[in-house]
């Protein structure tokens, strides 16, 4: 979804891992695909879900690597995957469907403490995960250029951000901080508001399927976010940045320009704006833009 | 649900709990109708469709009253999160857009994503306006290099046909 409706997210988290010195560290995956899409795959054909998310998985596991998502959805979607093929039998199924590519998930290969070969699921990541735990906060604020004082941000989690899978939590999804934490070394205030932990409404097929109840729940939580006096909202997922965005449309009142957390993280850094792929967005963010020092 | 038609013995379909198991559903019998999922869920508070009572026509084996009501769950899951019976119950709303998909049909939006991601490896369609927007933000106008595209096409296509999915979905793979 990023490269093929949102580009500008794709090239802020280049920008941002060249800015922080991390750009040896990451690979592009040339032949990955949608992960696939849980709202449509993953509701109507588990084993195809399964098979289509190992393809994924394989590529990582094949070069060594961790998978990062920019995407709650892929986030959930390829965390479960991982999940689902630990068990024996189901890795055996998908595998034989994946023979028929030729190729076979196993996990990757680790040394034990014990000094054992074990083989491990495939680490799949949120870049906010990777963002705060391994680059940290600090290094984020050494790298701001453009400190973002004076703006309110109203950050918007994101269900699948919360609540991937059952137990794949990356942090207590009753009281997140991430995000807020990240904004803050950008120099922005993270707004509290009422709903801020509450879905967009656009997930698991709703906004395609049924987009007037998909904007009636997204409509609460906008609501809130402009009494809470927001000069933006700021999502770690393309798909919620979608929803938030697209559905202003529908409403009376002040619009509230949304964008995804890697490109305020790349405007701080002091990246071109225009790189960013901001002015594609529906609703314009230039106020977010005035106040920006030196923006 | 007030204003549906009184339950008859005939609409009962005994089988219907095993199958909701089958596809993932879990056991929709250790709910005990609290209704703390209905509270939480986004959908519940906006429509008529709450969580409590589609796992209530399960329990009693209402398939055909399940089977219609809409494609409405955002699989947000606060439901699972606050279930004290240990029950998924968006797991179960996955389970029955499975039953949906093979008994009725899939809705359209299935079908066309499904086909982007057989024709392109992606859910959305590249226009001509990103390309342009891709060229502009200094990337280059296709995301991904076309022999790389093209294999994985053949992928999706070889696991979309080994599982058949194709038929299910009622999608025509290319070569």
């Amino acid at each position: 979804m990023i490269p093929n409706r949102y580009p500008g997210i794709e090239q802020s988290i280049r920008k941002v891992i060249e800015g922080l010195g991390y750009g040896e560290k990451f690979a592009d995956l040339p032949q990955a695909t949608c992960c696939p899409v849980p709202g449509v795959f993953y509701s109507s054909d588990k084993s195809t879900w399964l098979a289509l998310a190992a393809r994924n998985l394989c590529l990582a596991q094949d070069r060594r690597l961790e998978m990062v998502t920019l995407c709650n959805g892929c986030f959930a979607s390829l965390l479960k995957a991982t999940e689902c093929l630990s068990k024996p039998t189901t890795m055996g199924e998908v595998n034989k469907v994946l023979r028929e590519i030729c190729m076979k998930y196993t996990g990757v290969p680790r040394i034990s403490p014990e000094g054992r070969r074990v083989l491990e699921p495939v680490k799949v990541r949120h870049f906010i995960d990777v963002l705060y735990n391994d680059v940290g906060v600090d290094a984020i604020r050494s790298a701001v250029v453009r400190p973002l004082g004076g703006v309110k941000v109203a950050v918007h989690y994101g269900c699948h951000y919360l609540r991937p899978t059952e137990t794949g939590a990356i942090e207590d999804p009753g009281d997140p901080h991430m995000v807020d934490d990240i904004m803050a070394a950008l120099g922005a205030e993270s707004v509290d508001y009422q709903s801020k932990l509450d879905c967009c409404g656009a997930g698991g097929g709703v906004r395609s399927h049924v987009s007037e109840l998909a904007a009636a729940i997204s409509k609460d939580k906008y609501d809130h976010i402009e009494s809470a006096g927001a000069d933006c909202i700021v999502t770690p997922c393309p798909f919620c940045l979608l929803q938030m965005d697209t559905v202003q449309e529908r409403f009376e009142g002040r619009k509230i320009p949304v964008l995804h957390a890697a490109q305020i993280i790349a405007l701080a850094m002091g990246a071109d704006r225009r790189m960013l792929g901001l002015d594609f967005h529906k609703v314009p963010v230039d106020g977010v833009l005035s106040k920006t020092r030196g923006g | 649900m007030l204003e549906e038609p009184p339950i008859v013995d005939e609409e009962c379909d005994r089988g219907f709990i095993k199958k909701i198991t089958e596809f993932g559903g879990g056991d929709v019998q250790v709910c005990m109708q609290c209704g703390n999922c209905t509270g939480v869920c986004p959908v519940s508070m906006k429509t008529e469709n709450k969580v409590r009572n589609i796992i209530k026509m399960c329990q009693m084996g209402l398939k055909e009253r399940v089977l219609s009501t809409p494609w409405v769950c955002a699989t947000c899951y606060r439901c699972f999160e606050h279930c004290p019976s240990g029950m998924n119950p968006a797991e179960l709303i996955v389970a029955l857009r499975h039953i949906v998909v093979r008994e009725v049909g899939p809705p359209p939006f299935v079908v066309e994503t499904s086909h982007n991601v057989a024709d392109l490896g992606q859910s959305m369609k590249l226009s001509a306006n990103i390309m342009e927007m891709r060229k502009e933000i200094g990337l280059p106008a296709e995301p991904f290099d076309k022999l790389f595209r093209d294999k994985a096409v053949n992928d999706i296509r070889t696991i979309m046909r080994a599982t058949g999915f194709d038929k299910l979905i009622g999608i025509k793979l290319g070569d």
